[in-house]
Parts: C-alpha cells; sequence; structure tokens
C-alpha cells in the first residue's frame, strides 16, 4: 500500500494531522494501535488551558496554550464548554506565589482578575470557606473524544485513511530514507506494509519505542498521572489550586458530570498505567483542601495517562517544558521522518500545523495551513458522543419504536445502531464494545455499563451483527475494561453498584467461568 | 415535642430481603410477636433461584455437583463460613420449611438432591439449588436438547431470544426464537417485565397473548417466554397458556430485577400477613438504636417529625452488604450501619477488590462483613457477644461470598432459621419461668 504521508498514533496530536494534511489536500493514512483517544488524549483533564497555570513556571506555553485555546473557543465550540475558571488558595498555602499571580499572569497578556471571597463563595457554593486568595480566568472545558472524532471525521470526509487497532512494528530504512512500515491487525494478526514519502510519529509518550523501531533512540520521561471521575457537577467552572503544581489541584466540570486530577508518579516504563486505589485516596484528602465535599462524592471510576515528555535533566515529570517536541530525524539520517510530541491537548492543533508545514516542504509543495481559520465541522461520527445530544435528539424525534438503552446517559437504540453501522462499513472486524463505548457515551455513566452493555449486545444479535459466543465474550472483555476504571473508587455508593454489577454478571450470569476472547 | 408513635415487640427484624422475610417467617411460626422493618434491598435484584453452595473461589474455581458434599468439605476451605455454624440437618430443614409453606401459596419450586442447570438470556447457564417450578421444564429441555420455541418481544430490551439462540447454537440447534408484539403495548416504546408480567393478571391480555403465538408453534415439544408470566398467579397463569397453546412452557430469567425474584419476596410477605402476631413497618430506615437498662433495645425509624419508635426484647440484623445499606464504605474502611458493630476488614495488604472483575478468586470486600458467635450473635474482635440479644443474619455475615459461592439464599435463610431458633428457646424458658 503507499500514502503520500503514513501518521502514527491516534490521539489529538495524529488525528488533527490526519484533518490538517488532508484539508491542505495530502493524501495521509493515519495507524493506531487501539482506538482513537486511547493514549494520553483520553487520559487528561480535559481542560483548555488559559495559559493561566503556566505563567510562573512555563511562560512559554503558557502564552501557546492562551493562543490556541481563544482560537479553538472559534473554531471548535462544538467540542468546547466556555465555563471559566477560578484560581484559589486556602489557608496555609504559599503566599508568596499566590501575590505574583496577577503579575505574573499581566506580564504574559493572560487575562484574569481578582474575586472576592464573598464573590467566589457565591459563585461555586462548593468551595472552601478557607479562602485566602481567588481569581477569575479563562479557563474552559474541552471534551478530547469529540475533538479527535471530528478531526479524524472530516480528514476521512476529504480521503485520508484510517486504520483501528493497527500496530506499527517495524520499518525498512535505507541509508536516507524510510522506505516502508510494517503494520500489524491486532484483531487478527495480519500484516500490512505501507509504502510513504513522510512518515510521522505522533505516538505520543511510545514516540520512543516507535523510534527505536527505526534505529533511532529518542529518551523519554514518563509520568503517569491519575484522574477521577465524579458523578455529578460539581462546579460550574474550572477549579485551579493557586499553588505550585500538585497533586489533586484541578478540577474540570464537563457536561454532567467533574474530573478531578491529577497526581504525577515517574514510571520505568509504559508497561503499568492503571491508576490505583491508593493514588485515587490520596487525591481525595488533597482535593478536600479546596473542595470539602470532596471525600462524600460519588466517584463513578478513575483513569490514567502518561505525559509525554521528552528526558531533559530534571527529574519531576511535571517541572519539565511542556511545550512540544517536533524532531526532524534528518539529524539522524532519516530525511523523510518526524516525531511530534509533547505539548499539550490544548496546544494540539498548533503541533499538528507545524508538523504539517515541515512535511509539506519535506514533499516540496507549498501550501498553506487551513485549520487556523477554517471551523472543525460537526461530522456524523462525533456527534452521539457528546453528553446530552442524545436524548435531546430522542426526545424531539418522538419515534415511538426507539427505546433506551442505556438510562444513565440516555442512549437510544437509534442511536447505537447508526453508529455501528457507520463502525463496521469502515473495518473489517466486528466492532468491540469499547470502541462503540466511545462513540455513543455507552457505560459512562453511574452503573458503568453493567447493564446497557447486556442490552447492547442482545440488540446486535437482532440485527445479525454476532455470532456464537462473541456476545459473551465482547461483554466479558467490555465489563472488565470498566472495572480497571472503577476497582481504585469502590467505595460509598459506587461499591453498591458493584455489588449489584457482580451480582448480576457473575451470581445470575455466572460469566466469571466463562473464558476471555 | 413531635409526636411519636412507639411500638413494643418481642422481635424486631431489620431488613426485608430474603434473610429478613424468612428471620419473621420462622419467628411467628413460633409464636413470636415480630416487627419487620426494612424496605428495597439486593433481593429485589435477585433471580429467583434459591441458591445453596454450588462453587469455591481460588486460583482454580472449583464446581461442586452436589451441595451437601459441598457443606461437608466447607469447613476444610472456609473454617468460617456461616455455613460452619449449621449442620447439614437443620439448613436443609429450613429450606424446606419455607419452601412448604410457599409451595401452599401457589409458588412452587422444584429440583433434586444435587445442583440443576438453568439457563440463562446470555446463554450461560446457572448452577443453582431449587428452580421455580415455571422455570423447572426449562432444565429438562435444556439437558434432552428437545426442540423449542422460545418467544420474546419487541420493545422489551431487558431480553434477546436471538442472542440466547446464537451462543447456544452449536449445543442446542433445535432452539427457534420468534419476537412479537406484547397484546396492547401499542405506542409503548420501552417494555419491562415487571409490568408485562401484571398485566398478564388479565385474562384478555392472556387470551391475546396465546392467540398471537399459537400459530408460530411448529412441532416444538417446549414454549418458552423471559420471566414475566404473572405476578401473584403465576402457576394458574402458566397452566392456562399452556392448556391454550398444547405444549409445556417455561420461563428464562431476565436481566434483573427479574420476576420470579419478585414473587417470591411477595409470597413470603403474603404468608406473613396471615400472621396475627405480625406486623410491618417498612418504607423507612432505622436511623437511631438506644439500649435500655433492661437490656431491651429501641429502634427510631426515619428522621424528625414523622418519625416513630419500635421497643423491642431481641433485634435481628438483616440490612444486607453494600447495596441492601447495611454495610457502608469510605475510602479507608467499611462501617456497619445501624449500630457500628465491628466489621472484619479486608486485609490492607491484599486489597479490597482484584486487578480483574472475574479474577477466579473473588474479591476480598466481598467477604467483609460481621463475625457471629454460633447463635448469629456478632462479636468483638476479641470474640466476645457484643448484645446477648442482637443476631445479625443473611448477606451481611463475614467470610462468605455468596456472590461466587453460589450461597445467597441459602445463607440467608439458614442463618436466620439458626438465630430464631435461639431466640425462641430463650422465649419459651422465659414463658415457663413467668408462668
Ligand atoms: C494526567 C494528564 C492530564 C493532562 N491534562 C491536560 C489538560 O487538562 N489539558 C491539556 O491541554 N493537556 C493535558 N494533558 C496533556 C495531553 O493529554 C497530551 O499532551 C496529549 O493528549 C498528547 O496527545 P498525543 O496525540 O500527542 O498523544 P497520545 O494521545 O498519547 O496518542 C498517541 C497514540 O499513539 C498510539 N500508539 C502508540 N504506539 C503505537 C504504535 N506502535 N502503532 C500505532 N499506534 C501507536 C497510542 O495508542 C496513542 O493512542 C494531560 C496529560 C496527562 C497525562
Ligand atoms: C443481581 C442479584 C441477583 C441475585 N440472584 C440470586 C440468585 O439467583 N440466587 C440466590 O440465592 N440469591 C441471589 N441473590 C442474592 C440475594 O438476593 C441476597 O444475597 C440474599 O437475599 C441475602 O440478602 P439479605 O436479605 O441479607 O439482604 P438484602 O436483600 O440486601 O436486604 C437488606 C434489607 O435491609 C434493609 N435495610 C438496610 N439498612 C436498613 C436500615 N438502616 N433500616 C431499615 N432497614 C434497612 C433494606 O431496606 C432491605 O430490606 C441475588 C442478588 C442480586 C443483587
Amino acid at each position: 500500500m503507499q500514502t503520500q504521508v503514513l501518521i502514527i498514533g491516534g490521539g489529538c496530536t495524529g488525528t488533527g494531522l490526519a484533518r490538517d494534511l488532508a484539508l491542505r489536500g495530502i493524501d495521509c493514512i493515519l495507524v493506531e494501535q487501539r482506538d482513537i483517544n486511547a493514549g494520553a488524549s483520553g487520559g487528561n483533564h480535559g481542560l483548555l488551558h488559559s495559559g493561566a497555570r503556566y505563567v510562573s513556571n512555563d511562560p512559554h506555553s503558557a502564552v501557546e496554550c492562551h493562543a490556541e485555546a481563544e482560537l479553538l473557543k472559534q473554531l471548535a465550540p462544538q467540542c468546547i464548554e466556555d465555563t471559566g475558571g477560578l484560581f484559589i488558595a486556602v489557608q496555609g498555602d504559599d503566599e508568596r506565589y499566590i501575590s505574583d499571580f496577577q503579575s505574573c499572569c499581566d506580564r504574559e497578556g493572560i487575562w484574569c482578575r481578582p474575586v472576592d471571597f464573598q464573590e467566589a463563595g457565591e459563585l461555586e457554593p462548593r468551595l472552601s470557606a478557607k479562602l485566602i486568595g481567588a481569581y477569575a480566568v479563562r479557563d474552559a472545558s474541552v471534551d478530547p473524544f469529540r475533538l479527535s472524532l471530528e478531526n479524524i471525521g472530516q480528514a476521512m470526509e476529504l480521503g485520508a485513511g484510517y486504520y483501528n487497532r493497527h500496530r506499527v512494528i517495524g520499518m525498512k530504512a535505507g541509508s536516507c530514507l524510510l522506505h516502508s512500515v510494517l503494520i500489524r491487525n491486532v484483531s487478527s494478526g495480519e500484516d500490512l506494509e505501507i509504502e510513504a514519502e513522510v512518515v510521522i510519529n505522533a505516538s505520543g509518550a511510545w514516540a520512543g519505542q516507535v523510534a527505536a523501531l527505526a534505529g533511532i533512540s529518542l529518551e523519554m520521561l514518563y509520568s503517569k498521572g491519575t484522574l477521577l471521575v465524579a458523578h455529578n457537577r460539581l462546579t460550574s467552572r474550572v477549579i485551579n489550586r493557586l499553588r505550585p503544581p500538585s497533586d489533586g489541584d484541578i478540577l474540570v466540570p464537563g457536561g454532567t458530570v467533574s474530573i478531578m486530577g491529577t497526581t504525577s508518579l515517574q514510571l520505568p516504563d509504559l508497561r503499568d498505567i492503571r491508576p490505583t486505589r491508593q493514588e485515587a485516596r490520596e487525591m481525595v484528602k488533597q482535593g478536600a483542601a479546596m473542595l470539602p465535599g470532596l471525600p462524600d462524592t460519588r466517584f463513578t471510576r478513575a483513569y490514567a495517562g502518561v505525559r509525554p515528555l521528552l528526558k531533559s535533566d530534571d527529574a519531576d515529570g511535571r517541572a519539565v517544558s511542556r511545550g512540544f517536541a517536533l524532531i526532524d530525524h534528518a539529524r539522524d539520517g532519516l530525511e523523510n521522518f518526524l516525531t511530534v510530541s509533547g505539548g499539550k491537548l490544548t496546544t494540539f492543533r498548533l503541533m499538528a500545523e507545524k508538523a504539517a508545514d515541515l512535511t509539506a516542504q519535506k514533499l516540496g509543495l507549498r501550501t498553506i495551513c487551513r485549520t487556523r481559520t477554517e471551523a472543525l465541522p460537526e461530522t456524523h461520527i462525533g456527534k452521539w458522543s457528546e453528553g446530552g445530544r442524545s436524548p435531546r435528539a430522542w426526545l424531539s424525534s418522538g419515534e415511538a419504536a426507539d427505546h433506551i438503552l442505556c438510562e444513565c446517559e440516555m442512549v437510544p437504540r437509534s442511536h447505537f445502531v447508526q453508529v455501528l453501522d457507520d463502525l463496521q462499513s469502515r473495518q473489517a472486524e466486528t466492532p468491540d464494545l469499547d470502541q462503540l463505548r466511545r462513540r455513543t457515551r455507552l457505560g459512562k455513566g453511574a452503573c458503568q455499563g453493567a447493564f446497557c452493555s447486556v442490552r447492547v449486545t442482545g440488540v446486535r444479535y437482532e440485527l445479525g451483527a454476532l455470532k456464537g459466543d462473541q456476545g459473551r465474550r465482547q461483554l466479558k472483555n467490555f465489563l472488565q475494561a470498566r472495572w480497571a476504571g472503577q476497582q481504585p473508587v469502590l467505595w460509598g455508593a459506587q461499591l453498591a453498584q458493584a455489588e449489584l454489577s457482580e451480582g448480576m454478571h457473575c451470581a445470575v450470569f455466572g460469566l466469571e467461568m466463562e473464558p476471555y476472547s | 415535642m413531635s409526636y411519636q408513635r412507639e411500638r413494643q415487640t418481642e422481635l424486631a427484624v431489620i431488613g426485608s430481603g430474603i434473610a429478613g422475610l424468612s428471620a419473621a417467617f420462622f419467628a411467628v411460626q413460633q409464636g413470636i410477636e415480630t416487627v419487620l422493618l426494612g424496605g428495597a434491598g439486593s433481593s429485589d435484584f435477585a433471580s429467583g433461584a434459591l441458591d445453596l453452595l454450588s462453587t469455591f473461589p481460588g486460583e482454580v474455581i472449583t464446581q461442586w455437583d452436589d451441595p451437601w458434599q459441598a457443606l461437608g468439605v466447607l469447613p476444610e476451605f472456609y473454617p468460617n463460613h456461616p455455613y460452619t455454624h449449621l449442620q447439614p440437618e437443620e439448613i436443609d430443614l429450613a429450606l424446606n420449611q419455607v419452601l412448604q409453606a410457599l409451595e401452599r401459596k401457589g409458588l412452587g419450586y422444584q429440583g433434586l438432591e444435587r445442583n440443576v442447570q438453568l439457563i440463562t438470556s446470555l446463554g450461560t447457564c446457572k448452577q443453582t439449588y431449587r428452580v421455580p417450578e415455571s422455570m423447572w421444564p426449562g432444565v429438562k429441555a435444556f439437558q434432552d436438547k428437545s426442540p423449542c420455541l422460545l418467544v420474546d418481544f419487541h420493545g422489551l430490551k431487558d431480553f434477546s431470544g436471538p442472542w440466547l439462540r446464537s451462543t447456544l447454537a452449536r449445543e442446542w440447534p433445535a432452539i427457534r426464537t420468534e419476537r412479537i408484539d406484547f397484546p396492547e403495548t401499542r405506542g409503548h416504546s420501552e417494555l419491562f417485565a415487571v409490568r408485562l408480567a401484571q398485566s398478564l393478571e388479565s385474562e384478555r391480555v392472556r387470551q391475546k397473548l396465546a392467540a398471537a403465538v399459537a400459530p408460530l408453534i411448529r412441532d416444538e415439544q417446549f414454549l418458552a417466554f423471559p420471566a414475566l408470566l404473572g405476578l401473584y398467579s403465576s402457576r394458574a397463569i402458566r397452566a392456562e397458556l399452556e392448556e391454550r397453546l398444547g405444549v409445556p412452557i417455561f420461563e428464562i430469567p431476565t436481566m434483573p430485577p427479574s420476576v420470579p425474584g419478585l414473587r417470591f419476596l411477595e409470597t413470603m410477605s403474603d404468608i406473613l400477613n396471615g400472621y396475627s402476631c405480625f406486623r410491618r413497618e417498612s418504607g423507612k430506615r432505622v436511623s437511631h438504636i438506644q439500649r435500655e437498662a433492661t437490656g431491651q433495645i429501641v429502634l427510631t425509624l426515619g428522621d424528625g417529625e414523622f418519625s416513630s419508635r419500635v421497643l423491642s426484647r431481641q433485634v435481628m440484623l438483616a440490612t444486607g452488604r453494600f447495596l441492601g445499606g447495611g454495610l457502608q464504605a469510605d475510602p479507608e474502611q467499611i462501617r456497619e450501619v445501624v449500630f457500628d458493630l465491628p466489621v472484619v476488614q479486608p486485609s490492607p495488604d491484599q486489597g479490597w477488590h482484584q486487578e480483574d472483575f472475574f479474577d477466579p478468586r473473588g474479591h476480598q470486600a466481598n467477604r467483609a462483613g460481621l463475625e457471629v458467635d454460633s447463635v448469629f450473635r456478632p462479636v468483638d474482635t476479641q470474640g466476645n457477644v457484643v448484645y446477648e440479644n442482637l443476631y445479625a443474619v443473611g448477606s451481611i455475615l463475614a467470610h462468605s461470598d455468596w456472590m461466587r459461592m453460589k450461597c445467597g439464599a441459602g445463607v440467608a435463610i439458614a442463618s436466620a432459621f439458626k438465630a430464631v431458633q435461639s431466640i425462641s428457646t430463650a422465649y419459651n424458658q422465659e414463658d415457663r419461668f413467668s408462668l
């Protein structure tokens, strides 16, 4: 198979790149080893940074974030909730840091306004009463899944190719060029060879591993961050703790839930990036300084992401500069190989733009970037992943034969079938439940898929989309994947929920006796 | 001060799941004046099949065909399991008393001396001990792989015939499915098993159902439905449909809440209501307890203005686990809610839950709960009885992972039996003394 550009990695950077290149009329294929946003792009807060968080320790990133965030609010409003944000400090926090904040923001041109404590308490009643600093900023909340799905959606409409569940496992290099890349279909085990004029490594924290396939050494630093999903919306704005970045100091509301984060743990490798109960407990304790009700809050799950940081001498993950890296491997003797890594979700577009500029230059094409000026269109594959959208459409359609498959997130049968058809038309293998979940919000609510997974599996049999014991096996894999997220936060009401799920799936259905797929 | 109602009783049972209902049943049979408290709990989700014991979790799962044999070796592997306080004869007696009472009210159960295989809507087999009679023909049909027509309904999202058929295609090729409209549901996009079961209490609906199904039957020897054939008079409803359609009919359990599970709860309540020494105070939670100098226990139900009180000589705690509300956990520890009794905690080094949901060893948190003496009175960490007149039964007990061992109803019924025996012995002695 041949293409002009091969992109490795389906996070926000890779999907953003696919769209950017497609808009320039450049032919490209994106390969992703698991699914869209399976890496850090699906393992973050979803905070669209105004830049305020970085004003004192990384002003360069602060300015980049600021510009990109304002641009995205204009161009991709369907993925963004413009909540605004508050930075707050509580008794015991460093007063010097607080008093410098306003001037640092001013210096970088980032909007920031002091808020009196009473007003802060009225705006956000769940905040601690022990405030000693409060500032309003222009932070917002972004839905990373929607963003990446819309990016790849438009790219595909423009002719880009996308391979889900395809892992890059080898590269063939000549004296100064990469000739081809070897890809394995992880479902079927089949291998495929793609020849490309330019290859872009956008594999995030895995960038070192991918570069190594071309014989290039890239030293990476792995810093795991764990996040907790609260069952309800605790605040209307993004809340940041006004102190040097530390554990449990960001709360990002989005739709009906809130994301509490995060931690920073150095990892020796990428083998185990699961969140742990210990981290969850610790974060709840820390976060309680900002939001005293946190220990009694219902959390439905935890997840973790790895910050893809290129190694420097600095030992702490958070302190390393988060400005991104765009590496032209011509420096290592390969003229047509690039790596783009690091950065932030907020700056994904800029990263894609810079990487696409360099790519076009290598291809000898004169193109201009269109993502800076053209709005991200709403595509069909992105739309049912938005919270609240399915129920609204369902209510207004009034379709009597349609019914709700997932009561927590109100996903009707018709939308599920639409997403299923779409996926089936794009890929040869049977889609798995996790893929369907990412595109519909199934299993994102309180029951974490215990009920809706059974219902949608039933629907798939009725449509002839599953055969034999595929359903039982898919169900088991799906429930296990959901469990990995719930297991660290099982206390309070969520523990009762887990008991119901296990009662149903083990006591009644006996699934623990069945094989995994 | 607000007006508070107060009621006195010999025994207060807190919790009306399978354990609480059974405890009240055994007590009123002895003529013990009983007040039953509590609302919804985990039993509202139960399948209706009664598990005794079929599985030992571990690195490798051991399945037992013969639950009595499993009970014999249980103490070796689970020395503190609630069943270790019971003789097999006591367990058998307890189950039989409940089953006979249910039978008299028209809710039949069937089974063998060993566990049986009950087919579920996922095409898996549930090993259980006593099966609602409405499901019993299915056990035989599955065993013989007899030709069978499975009828399900448009809009009933909690049951999928095509799934079951496709999963069992190789094992049971003679099963065929048809999907029809449930009578009198036009315009409803969503159907729930409990509602459909209630509507089948009407003869008109049954007639229409039979008329819709009759032409679909070819040469099948059995007819199967999702478990929704009536809620209160299921025996008569099934018999009538069998007569109209001319084939044996059986039910297959749906996703919870399951109608046969509710039939069990309803029928038990019905039995209890026939006793004059029985009272029920449902809906309100026990919010506060106080022990009098006499040892009697005052239970406050609900809060504030509308609260009421029960003064009882004996108390039976049957409040279930996390889902029932008897146990509650914060990030650090598990607590017993009503009396703040000592709880056997998951050991910190092994963690509360495994990383694999389906880990064959099960999860530690599911073995946390109350430690009891041989007559099911909670004990403290030194092994001393907390209160002479306080008992605990059912799923709140420690060392019994009912979900993995498949012993939910069995432990609930048998522990209730033993605790009531102890109460009634004391009660009778007192009676004689006071004469
Ligand atoms: C805990 C945490 C919180 C964060 N919070 C924020 C925030 O609030 N706001 C913000 O702006 N940024 C945030 N970030 C940063 C942001 O998430 C990342 O910078 C961004 O998602 C990186 O995207 P990416 O596409 O470069 O990498 P990734 O999303 O990691 O994508 C790389 C992809 O490559 C795939 N891949 C790897 N190896 C191969 C292979 N051999 N073959 C095929 N595919 C492969 C992976 O499966 C993965 O999907 C956070 C990061 C973390 C870890
Ligand atoms: C999905 C599912 C399927 C099941 N399937 C089966 C099966 O097939 N076979 C089987 O044998 N078992 C099954 N069970 C298990 C069975 O339901 C229970 O294990 C068993 O009934 C024991 O429960 P219990 O009576 O101890 O507690 P529960 O049924 O949980 O009842 C607890 C009661 O206590 C009350 N309560 C709690 N706190 C208070 C308070 N403060 N004040 C007043 N009242 C209070 C609650 O309202 C409730 O009435 C299933 C359970 C579930 C969840």
